[in-house]
């Protein structure tokens, strides 16, 4: 796959398909920096970090809809429970060029169901899935 | 293994109507998709029902 404009980027929250909704995806690998510096007369002078845990992140923003079933029925739901999220670069089948990027057993501790100005679209302001465990399966 | 029947069209991979399994949930809140409206627990006949 070449470079390419996001246009079909494929975001599954609890098993849901809300890509329809979604204005912006942002997912974060990462692991916590641990402090391994040590007393020592010959290292250089600087901080010593090792990789730690994973300390993922999936930052969304969606159109808001208060229909049955929707983006709000099945965030409003989600506040506090841990669950998985899953982003695809594009709606095309799995593969080595498309990984399923999963986050599972992240957290959303935060969900902000009316957001915006006079005259804006209806919005949920964006929402992150904190913590979990971070894949990539191309299959 | 539990069964559940698919309540709303956005469940990924699903068609409304269709059911979906436990194990296809997992890692994905069933408690939440209840309460969301996305899937119902499907009841099952026991025998002594059938019985009756």
């Amino acid at each position: 796959m070449a470079i390419f404009v996001l246009k079909d980027t494929s975001v599954t929250v609890n098993s849901i398909d809300l890509t329809s909704y979604v204005t912006n995806v942002e997912l974060v690998q990462a692991v916590d920096s641990v402090e391994a510096t040590t007393m020592s007369s010959t290292s250089v002078n600087a901080h010593q970090f090792i990789g730690g845990i994973q300390n993922n992140m999936v930052t969304i923003s969606f159109n808001q809809d208060f229909a049955t079933s929707k983006v709000h029925a099945t965030l409003t739901a989600l506040v506090g429970v841990q669950t998985t999220v899953v982003v695809k670069p594009t709606s095309a089948a799995v593969g080595a060029t498309n990984p399923n990027f999963t986050i599972t057993n992240c957290l959303m501790n935060e969900y902000r169901p009316v957001t915006g100005a006079v005259g804006d679209l209806a919005t949920v302001g964006s929402i992150s899935f904190a913590g979990g465990l971070y894949t990539a399966p191309i299959a | 293994m539990a069964t559940y029947k698919v309540t709303s069209e956005l469940v990924a991979g699903k068609s409304l109507g269709d059911t979906i399994t436990d194990d296809e949930l997992q890692g994905s809140s069933i408690e939440a998709l209840i309460n969301a409206g996305h899937i119902e627990p499907t009841t099952k006949t026991t025998k002594k029902a059938e019985a009756e």
